[in-house]
């Protein structure tokens, strides 16, 4: 079950087509059993115990309530893994600047993940780490393209997963364009499943 | 009518029959000695006895002593005074005036790996502090008022005591074999992945091989021969496991441990006679996650009977009490079978120590389904009377007994003849002997 997480600020339903594109690509390339729709839980809520993979994205300006820090960080603590993507691709943006400090405060510090970690081949093999997005390659946003993601690591898993990539553009569309594209861009999306599911 | 000659003769065999007499009377007569011995030292003992006490009592050249204890002499101290006890030496034994000595017991146990922990309990008597002590030195301390402590150590083995001011208690725990290797059957999902997590957590080296598509498979920890000598159990979360039926069966009977999960247990090839067949669903009971009964906070497939031979360790407060964990031989190996379905929600959603409590469950399941070290027992070379050192000293000498004071002049004992008597009653027997065969009778 792919679960987007509600929150109080900000924009949080701004790629309201990646979670039906990445069940789909799960199911595709796959033989792990999904749910066909996915699900929206308020982060606040206990109820977002109950999906250990969230994403999380938006554009504006990101500040958890109290009650939504402490759920996230009674989930991560149990394992949860939240995957946070900054739909503004920017390293100076709004939402990467508060996203970044509210992470540090209820959890703890985000640190760049090294390109050879164990997700860049959980399923898919990307040697030089994060594959980049067209947002990126055309210069939108802050013109970088982002070398590396961000984590928040227990030990050696993956608690929180964080990117300055624009996932939420790249693969907010609608399952069937696929076959108009040379290369699936929602690939990298599939590592995160079969990471958070097997890691 | 007798002769006038033989009046000498007369007088002679009176006399030796009143000596005789005579002899048998101071025999009967009580001797002025004094019966006991009197305390000649008094002799004030510490853990260990001093060099001069044992060297008398090695030589048995000990006078009559009385020891005092300040505090419970060690094991070879108390070897040394109950062998002295035993051969009668003079000795006696006492607590010094204004001590008291603690009552101080230990008892340790260690569960075996992948937990490789020793649970330590400690009674000290009205001693409010112990301070527990292992292989190489001090481990803790405790003020414990009532006198009673547990300790749960992360040290897999060895030797404990625990120590008052006056009396030292020590055990030991054998060295559990450590086979921490566990393969984990599943297909990825959220169970795999939280299982995996849980046994890590508890120190277990994980191995899985997860297909995750037809031509692609995760694999987690380094894959080695499935072998009782690599592997200590095997999880078998669902039917992805029977793909090695007949491998894990061979493992199984060869003594590993299997344990075995609903969604596993529903479709049990032939080879697991043991998996008992599940019965109807219970579903599972809204709140109960983060109540006392937590398990019923999960939907069930107990197996639908329980054998007369199988062991049931955990059972639901639902109705009819069904079977949650339950275990039975297979071959030399033990196959633990539990219907509890989704445990990840336990951990995830469950209440503040849901992530431990989770991990503390599948450690119970992975102990029992292991079979028993086989690790060699140095109990035999260790004396359990450490373990309870003054209940130690009371069994071996006997209570608290003090040397008797001197004895007073009239109380005697049994003496022997007086020699005197038996010379004078021989000579007058050998004179009226000989005066008669002079005169000619006989």
């Amino acid at each position: 079950m792919f679960a987007t997480a509600q929150y109080e600020s900000g924009d949080w339903e701004s790629a309201p087509s990646l979670p039906g594109n990445l069940i789909d690509s799960v199911a595709r390339y796959t033989t792990i059993p999904v749910a066909p729709q996915g699900v929206n839980v308020a982060l606040a809520s206990e109820d977002a115990l109950r999906y250990p993979l969230l994403f999380l994205t938006g554009h504006l300006p990101v500040r958890f309530t109290p009650a939504e820090g402490r759920v996230l960080q009674r989930y991560v603590e149990r394992g949860g893994l939240l995957f946070i993507d900054d739909h503004n691709h920017d390293i100076d943006g709004a939402f990467h600047k508060t996203a970044t400090e509210e992470i540090a405060r209820w959890i703890a510090p985000l640190a760049p993940l090294p390109n050879n970690h164990a997700l860049y081949s959980a399923f898919f093999d990307f040697p030089d780490g994060p594959p980049t997005t067209s947002h990126e390659l055309n210069g939108w946003g802050d013109n970088l393209v982002h070398e590396q993601l961000l984590a928040v690591r227990r030990g050696d898993r993956i608690s929180v997963l964080y990117s300055n990539k624009d996932y939420a553009s790249e693969w907010n569309f609608h399952p069937d364009n696929k076959r108009f594209m040379g290369k699936d861009p929602t690939r990298f999306g599939v590592n995160i499943v079969v990471y958070a599911l097997t890691h | 009518m007798r002769s006038r000659t033989e009046w000498p003769e007369r007088v002679l065999r009176a006399i030796g029959v009143l000596a005789l007499l005579g002899a048998l009377v101071s025999t009967a007569r009580p001797s002025r000695a004094p019966l006991r011995p009197t305390v000649d030292s008094l002799r004030v003992v510490d853990r260990a006895l001093d060099a001069r006490l044992v060297s008398a009592i090695t030589r048995g050249t000990l006078s009559p002593s009385q020891l005092l204890l300040r505090v419970v002499p060690d094991d070879s101290a108390r070897a040394l005074l109950h062998a002295a006890r035993d051969a009668a030496l003079p000795l006696g034994w006492s607590v010094e005036q204004g001590i008291t000595l603690p009552a101080v017991g230990i008892a340790a146990h260690g569960v075996p790996a992948p937990v490789a922990q020793t649970v330590v309990r400690a009674s000290a008597g009205n001693a409010s502090w112990l301070t527990l002590h292992d292989d190489v030195g001090w481990v803790d301390s405790v003020d414990a008022p009532r006198g009673d402590v547990c300790w749960s150590l992360s040290s897999p083995a060895g030797s404990w005591c625990v120590e008052t001011a006056a009396t030292r208690a020590c055990t030991r725990t054998e060295v559990p074999a450590r086979r921490s290797r566990v393969r984990v059957y599943g297909a990825p999902g959220w169970e795999l992945q939280f299982t995996m997590r849980a046994l890590e957590e508890a120190g277990v080296d994980v191995e899985a091989d997860v297909s995750v598509a037809p031509r692609a498979r995760v694999r987690v920890g380094a894959r080695v021969p499935l072998d009782t000598s690599a592997y200590a159990a095997l999880v078998a979360l669902d039917s992805t496991a029977w793909s090695d039926a007949a491998m894990i069966a061979r493992f199984v009977r060869e003594g590993g441990g299997l344990i075995v999960l609903a969604d596993a247990a529903k479709d049990a090839p032939r080879p697991f006679p043991v998996v008992t067949p599940l019965g109807p669903e219970r579903p599972a009971v809204p709140g109960a996650l983060r109540s006392a009964v937590v398990l019923d906070g999960l939907s069930l497939r107990p197996p639908r009977d329980e054998p007369e031979e199988a062991v049931v360790f955990e059972r639901s407060a639902r109705p009819g009490q069904p079977a949650v964990v339950m275990a039975r031989r297979f071959g030399a190996g033990r196959v633990v079978q539990t219907g509890v379905r989704d445990l990840w929600l336990w951990r995830m959603t469950g209440g503040d120590d849901a992530p431990a409590a989770h991990r503390a469950w599948w450690e119970r399941q992975l102990i029992r389904a292991m079979r028993s070290s086989g690790a060699p027992d140095d109990a035999d070379r260790w004396y359990g009377g450490s373990a309870a050192p003054l209940a130690d000293l009371h069994a071996r000498l006997g209570p608290p007994s003090p040397l008797e004071p001197p004895v007073s002049a009239d109380v005697a004992r049994p003496s022997r003849p007086s020699p005197w008597w038996l010379v004078v009653s021989a000579a007058a027997l050998v004179a009226e002997w000989w005066l008669r065969r002079r005169r000619g009778a006989r």
